[in-house]
């Protein structure tokens, strides 16, 4: 079941990426091929936008992918970096207990006052229920990284940094290429 | 403590400058009692947010552009109908009536005050190539601002509208990603568009401006005395924007001029076929706006 | 439009409690990223604290400030670009790209160096990322140079350097997020970069063939017009892109954001029709997103949502330091020492070569441009020569520790620990500096391309 949201959260992630360049481009066909053009369509794109750094902040915390600092508790030892460890995801999970309760008070608000956006005609808080959404989804995540500290199943929120945040999502890029490594001027 | 977001520089802008006597005005009378914090340049909230935060009380007064209006209050929308009004005077003097102000006063049901209207200039249309008959428009691209109405005034001439950011409003002319494009003269001189349009044509076609406006919570909270004491202010410094907003447009005009940009002005005939080429926009937006609004706004003359 | 410093001046009284605000600002922000909070949440969360305990502004304005931060049409081109960069990457194209710079320059003595410094040029010229240069030239060369004899030190060393011009040459995130901050143009950023990358660019080189000289650095055969015109040929799809960008922007065929969305579409259709290096598989529609074609959008898509998280966090940092009026008092200090447009850039320079140690490069330019521009445009500097100066700073930052990015894809792709590439990468480092002195005192350098192709800037 979790393994499912899980795909589901990528496939999202996917189709949002896609969806926000698909509409540009069909922009720019539009006004060449077609002289045409729709005035709503920068304001989908950037709504796109929006979702996808959201929800993207959101899954990011479930990989322990936001980027940080390790220079420091890399180099102290078990005990204290432990401490840094809670510290840090407790901070995390306190700026997204903040958010939520923020974007709730927005969203709310905007429920309240009815007006639609700007082109689309879709209402505002439809709009930014992602805010809600995705800091609700980012203090569960934040709660877990810390459980998981506490309980010594996590080292820190930043292990492995150089591996990890990176590397990991060019992964495939490297997959793709380790068996030409060999060879910088195979045509030769 | 009245916190005003603008978009505006804090100078040789109409807005920036009336806000900056605004502030004067409030240091010199309400010393003590009040204090005015100006937020300009949008360095605290673009336009399209500020009512936003309003709402969410952390701005108290702001004057976004009549447009922005738009998502409150159809009625709005008037302001952009082409070629119904003249001149800023008569924009002015439908704006100071009472029809004017019962659109102001719609956007209570939102919970806005509407304190009053403020002036940036008449609207003239300019193109690389040159604007005299409303054939000379047909297939061109216009940069504009997102709105239906401006949208379907575009669509009337046979022109393609695209929404691009202002930023981007210069370089995409100057390299053809659009054509053309709908400014006061304030701003085709400030942003320097004429050196990149062949001439501009003094349509006047549609009026622009802002409303001063500040969230009922605020307003209905302030003591009486305060409020009777802003309130005459802001009349004092509406008329010290108009002002401003006349001379700097009167000023660029002839500074485009000078510049050796050729202004194209039209006969009454051909105004008249620009007028009669946009004059579809008129009947489909009448429901929106309101015909009696329309009536009031045509018939509006200064005393 | 430029922005421009308040001409409000506040009672007496709040210059102290600002101060102590800021001091708790900066303070706690620095706490959290030694303990090793993610630096979205260090810049959002002691933004928060400040707002919470000094203002009355309401969280739900945060809320709304975040999501506006997204908002921006501008920064739009970020993902598109990342997008693009991705399948460039995955989809053989980099590998090409590699291909030609070998079989031009390889037959020079440090022939392979030199290529590679050359394909990391290439490859940013399609490319606005930094980390993605190294990836994509690096994960291929640093392996090929150290099978011809090279050390690892100074393969790595050179990669990461040369691996920076992904935000110099354009396009570049770092100048979309510049121009989003500033309001200046996109377009006439990406034309300022050319000049200063050719140069940079041809400093390293420089440098590999005085080293090679000393050193008696290896060369390779050298190959004959005919497998020249053939990787030429076979590159030629990848480096179409570049014709795309700049040739689009310039040629008035997109605005830069567009023309973001046209490399990415085209990207795409490189990668999986001409190339055939990342195939859709049709059996897994269902599953699409385990697919190659599926993984490459969401590595892109992960990506622009880490960097745009931190961006839209570093909006509020950067909303409460307006708040607190920090751009003021900083550009009242500057006017009263009386600094001049030099002093000042050197000031620019000291204080971003230090913050680039600690923070990442497009929430750092969001915080401090709102801060420096308007002071730079009272002081006569052209504020696409400040960009400028700016990206390079962030250059050097993103091979400078504790936090350099590319010091971190480095030693990902070779496996040496990250303060042994920081290491190696040092010497480099030091043309890097000098080209930032260049680059600092010579405007002409970044201004003269966009003012020839789109007419002097105009100043308001
Ligand atoms: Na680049
Ligand atoms: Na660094």
């Amino acid at each position: 079941m979790l393994k499912f949201v899980h795909g589901v959260e990528k496939a999202l992630l996917i189709v949002l990426l896609l969806a926000m360049a698909g509409v540009t481009f069909v922009q720019v066909i539009a006004r060449y091929v077609f002289n045409a053009g729709a005035v709503w369509a920068l304001e989908l794109t950037v709504f796109l936008f929006a979702w996808l750094v959201l929800l993207g902040a959101a899954h990011l915390a479930r990989e322990g992918r936001h980027i940080g600092i390790d220079a420091l508790i890399s180099v102290i030892g078990r005990g204290p970096r432990k401490l840094c460890g809670l510290a840090a995801s407790a901070a995390c999970v306190g700026y997204a207990v903040l958010m939520l309760s923020g974007s709730w008070t927005y969203f709310s608000k905007l429920y309240r006052l009815k007006i639609s956006a700007a082109e689309l005609p879709v209402p505002s808080w439809v709009v930014v229920s992602v805010l809600p959404l995705s800091f609700l989804i980012l203090v569960v995540r934040f709660g877990a990284t810390f459980l998981q500290i506490l309980t010594d199943r996590l080292d820190s929120m930043m292990s492995s940094l150089e591996d990890k945040e990176l590397v990991a999502e060019l992964n495939a890029a490297q997959a793709g290429q380790r068996d030409e490594t060999a060879a910088p001027g195979k045509d030769r | 403590t009245i916190k005003f977001a603008h978009v505006v520089a804090a100078s040789g802008h109409p807005k920036g400058e009336a806000v900056a006597y605004f502030k004067q005005l409030v240091d010199e009378r309400l010393a003590g009692k009040v204090a005015l914090e100006v937020y300009p340049s949008g360095s605290l909230y673009g336009d399209d947010k500020v009512l936003e935060a309003m709402q969410l009380g952390d701005v108290q007064m702001a004057a976004p552009s009549l447009a922005k209006f738009e998502r409150f209050t159809k009625a709005f929308q008037i302001f952009d109908l082409p070629f119904l009004f003249r001149d800023t005077a008569h924009a002015e003097a439908f704006q100071a009536s009472d029809a004017g102000r019962s659109i102001l006063s719609e956007m209570e049901k939102a919970g806005f005050v509407g304190l009053d209207y403020w002036s940036l200039g008449m609207k003239q249309l300019s193109a690389n190539r040159p604007l005299v008959s409303p054939d000379d428009a047909k297939g061109l691209k216009f940069r504009v601002q997102p709105a239906d109405i401006i949208e379907a005034q575009m669509k009337a001439l046979g022109a393609n509208p695209q929404v691009l950011a202002y930023a981007e409003a210069y370089n995409a002319l100057q390299s053809g990603v659009v054509d053309g494009a709908e400014n006061p003269w304030a701003n085709i001189w400030s942003a320097k568009f004429y050196e990149v349009q062949d001439g501009i044509t003094e349509t006047n076609h549609g009026a622009m401006g802002y409303v001063l406006v500040t969230s009922s919570e605020f307003w209905d909270g302030l003591p009486d005395d305060i409020r009777a004491e802003l309130r005459a202010i802001i009349d004092e410094v509406t008329l010290r924007e108009r002002d401003l907003a006349a001379s700097m447009n009167a000023g660029a005009r002839d500074k485009i001029a000078a510049a050796g940009s050729t202004i194209r002005e039209l006969t009454p005939d051909q105004r008249q076929a620009w007028v009669t080429a946009m004059k579809p926009v008129w009947d489909a937006f009448e429901d929106e706006i309101g015909a009696d609004l329309i009536a009031a706004a045509s018939a509006a003359s200064p005393e | 439009m430029p922005r421009k410093p308040a001409s409000v001046t506040k009672p007496q009284h709040r210059g102290k409690i600002a101060e102590m605000e800021s001091l708790f600002l900066f303070g706690s922000l620095l706490l959290l990223l030694a303990i090793g909070t993610p630096i979205a949440v260090c810049m959002g969360l002691s933004a928060l604290l400040t707002m919470q305990l000094f203002s009355n502004d309401s969280l739900a304005s945060v809320a709304l400030k975040i999501f506006n931060a997204m908002e921006h049409y501008t920064l739009l081109a970020i993902p598109f670009f990342l997008l693009a960069s991705a399948f460039m990457t995955n989809g053989g194209v980099s590998r090409r790209l590699i291909d030609l710079a070998v079989t031009m320059v390889g037959h020079f003595r440090g022939g392979l160096a030199i290529a590679s410094v050359l394909a990391c040029m290439l490859f940013a010229a399609v490319s606005g990322s930094s980390p993605a240069t190294v990836v994509a030239i690096g994960s291929i060369t640093i392996a090929g140079m150290v099978r011809m004899g090279y050390s690892k030190e100074f393969a790595a060393g050179l990669i990461a350097n040369a691996g920076t011009l992904g935000i110099l040459i354009p396009p570049s995130i770092i100048m979309v997020v510049y121009a989003a901050a500033t309001e200046v143009s996109v377009g006439r950023m990406f034309m300022a970069g050319v000049f200063p990358g050719l140069l940079a660019g041809g400093m390293l080189i420089g440098t590999i063939l005085v080293i090679a000289h000393r050193r008696n650095l290896p060369r390779e055969d050298k190959a004959p017009w005919r497998i020249r015109a053939h990787a030429a040929k076979e590159a030629s799809w990848g480096l179409f892109l570049i014709v795309i960008i700049l040739g689009g922007i310039y040629g008035g065929i997109f605005t830069p954001t567009e023309a973001a969305a046209v490399a990415g579409v085209y990207a795409i259709f490189v990668a999986m029709v001409v190339y055939r290096d990342v195939p859709l598989d049709l059996r897994r529609v269902f599953a699409f997103h385990r697919g190659a074609f599926g993984t490459t959008v969401l590595g892109a898509a992960q990506t622009t949502a880490m960097l745009m998280f931190i961006v839209a966090n570093a909006t509020i940092f950067s909303h409460v330091l307006t708040d607190l009026r920090v751009p003021d008092q900083i550009a009242q200090t500057v006017t009263s020492i009386g600094l001049n447009r030099w002093t000042f850039l050197i000031m620019i320079n000291v204080l971003l070569l230090i913050a680039g140690n600690f923070m990442e490069p497009s929430g750092l330019i969001l915080i401090v441009a709102p801060i420096l521009f308007p002071i730079a445009m009272a002081l006569g500097i052209d504020p696409i020569h400040l960009g400028i100066v700016m990206v390079v700073n962030m250059e050097i930052g993103m091979i400078t520790p504790p936090l350099g990015f590319n010091l971190f894809v480095t030693s990902g792709i070779t496996g040496m620990p990250v303060f042994k590439v920081a290491k190696a990468a040092l010497p480099w480092l030091a043309v890097l500096l000098i080209f930032l002195v260049i680059v600092t005192y010579v405007p002409a350098l970044s201004t003269a391309l966009p003012n020839a192709l789109f007419g002097p800037q105009s100043v308001q």
